[in-house]
């Protein structure tokens, strides 16, 4: 075959996939873009006409308003603190159902992995018995302590911690399953070698496992981190963004504006933030990555 | 707080007094212990400030029935809803839901009135002020709750928490007022 016809198989190949992709995510990409710089609303819902394009107004308005930087600032606390949690949780998980002392590891690694396909709103009622002060587990265990209960979702500064443990709880099993994918790739004479010389167990998971894992941890780092960015439901089911706007994330403040206010102008400008925020950082960490591999 | 029972903290005595409407009294009467049944009692709304006239004012809040501007048979729906307004029917209403009705000859009628649990609230009723009937309001009122919020736990002062709810009100408003001013033009 030609070069000419062989790039035509391709594009031939690739086209049903393209379209769908230009269908369903340039299309309303370029509108959604196009919405930010208007003021639809409520009233252009009943009548297009009562739209007015506003340029830029959208975004000098949310840089302007102390309530979107709280959120920016909730939303970046949620992933510098849930990042590690769910990470370490996950590494941490992984290692104890891969090691070879490990009993029925099939079972753990679906206890493990069950809170990711569990229903959050079903999930959400037994952690706000958790979380209550007074019939709460997590309470009544500190107080075994002599700790005086705290109102874990009603204290501004405690909600944040309480909604990303939830948060990290529920996607730590995704990341798990993917660390043991990691473990199980690494080739075991790398570990033979090392007992030859004679490493003791934290030197091989120092010097042998973490490095093997390199990998795997970026991508798990990237997939949580967007997913993080992207909080919703744990707040909205357990806090709904409360007390004080404490736990509202980027993207419940767009779901409030966009879907509860109608400000479909506003909430397409707060999604282009989003949107630019986590295209940074997933480049970051892919860059760190590149660094690191050719260090 | 976000799980506890509304009616068993209140027989234990975890809170003393809430706010709520006269939907709750059904509720009160079936869940609250016998023995509490004499121990609790309604009130209208004090004034938001000592010396004012009592009582302060509470919202008759929604609007369940209305009529589509642009519904098919509007004089139809209109003497429907006059129906629904009648006496007999409110007092079946009443029967039927213990929902408190909208018009004073029925609470005499039904003995309301004496009921000292109710009668507060034909008290309150007398005081109610409707909402305002713009698509803006429910979102207002979110954005009033929210600075009561931020008083009661101390981010903000009183005076702050005004200005600022002042200032994003107005700017809710500003394309009701664009809309108001394009209609004017266009009809002189």
């Amino acid at each position: 075959m030609s070069q000419r016809s062989e790039a035509r198989a391709a594009w031939t190949l690739v086209a049903p996939a393209l379209a769908a992709i230009g269908l369903f995510f340039a299309v309303p990409l370029v509108a959604a873009l196009f919405l930010s710089l208007t003021d639809f609303d409520i009233y252009a819902v009943a009548d297009a006409g009562n739209a007015r394009f506003v340029g830029f107004r959208n975004y000098l308005r949310l840089a302007a308003d102390p309530l979107f930087w709280t959120v920016l600032r909730n939303t970046l606390v949620f992933v510098v603190l849930g990042v590690p949690m769910t990470l370490g949780a996950a590494l941490g998980g992984a290692l104890l159902v891969h090691s070879r002392h490990a009993r029925l590891p099939g079972l753990f690694r679906t206890v493990f992995f069950a809170p990711v396909v569990a229903t959050l709103v079903a999930v959400a009622v037994v952690w706000r018995y958790l979380y209550h002060p007074r019939y709460g587990l997590i309470d009544q265990a500190l107080g075994l302590f002599g700790i005086p209960p705290i109102d874990w979702l009603s204290d501004p500064g405690w909600a944040m911690v309480a909604i990303t443990v939830l948060a990290a709880w529920r996607t730590f099993g995704y990341g798990l399953v993917i660390f043991v994918v990691g473990l199980e790739a690494i080739p075991t004479s790398l570990y033979e070698a090392a007992a030859l010389d004679g490493a003791g167990p934290w030197q091989t998971l120092r010097d042998i496992t973490l490095p093997q894992l390199r990998p795997t941890a970026v991508f798990v780092s990237v997939l949580v981190t967007v997913q993080l960015f992207q909080i919703f439901a744990e707040p909205y089911v357990m806090t709904r963004g409360g007390p004080l706007h404490a736990t509202t994330s980027i993207t419940l403040l767009m779901y409030e504006q966009g879907f509860r206010w109608w400000n479909m102008g506003h909430a397409a400008a707060i999604a282009f933030v989003l949107f630019a925020l986590i295209l940074a950082t997933t480049g970051l960490e892919v860059g760190l990555r590149r660094r690191g591999r050719a260090a | 707080s976000t799980s506890g029972n509304l009616y068993q903290d209140f027989a234990a005595g975890r809170f003393a007094m809430l706010i709520t409407g006269p939907w709750n009294l059904g509720e009160f009467a079936r869940r609250l212990p016998p023995e509490m049944q004499d121990r609790w009692a309604t009130a209208p709304l004090p004034p938001p400030e000592a010396g004012m006239p009592y009582p302060g004012a509470s919202h008759a809040g929604g609007a369940s029935l209305v009529v589509f501007r642009q519904a098919r048979s509007p004089e139809a729906a209109w003497r429907w809803l006059e129906y629904l307004s009648e006496p007999a029917q409110q007092a079946r209403f009443l029967e039927l839901t213990g929902d408190l009705p909208a018009r004073r000859s029925v609470w005499r009628s039904a003995g309301l009135a004496d009921d000292p649990k109710t009668a507060a609230f034909l008290v309150q009723l007398e005081h109610a002020v409707p909402t305002p009937k713009v698509p803006e309001w429910e979102r207002i009122a979110t954005r009033i709750a929210q600075a009561g919020e931020q008083v009661a736990r101390g981010a903000k002062d009183l005076d702050a928490a005004l200005a600022d709810l002042d200032a994003d009100v107005d700017r809710m408003l500003e394309k009701r007022r664009w809309l108001l001013d394009r209609a004017a033009e266009a009809a002189p």
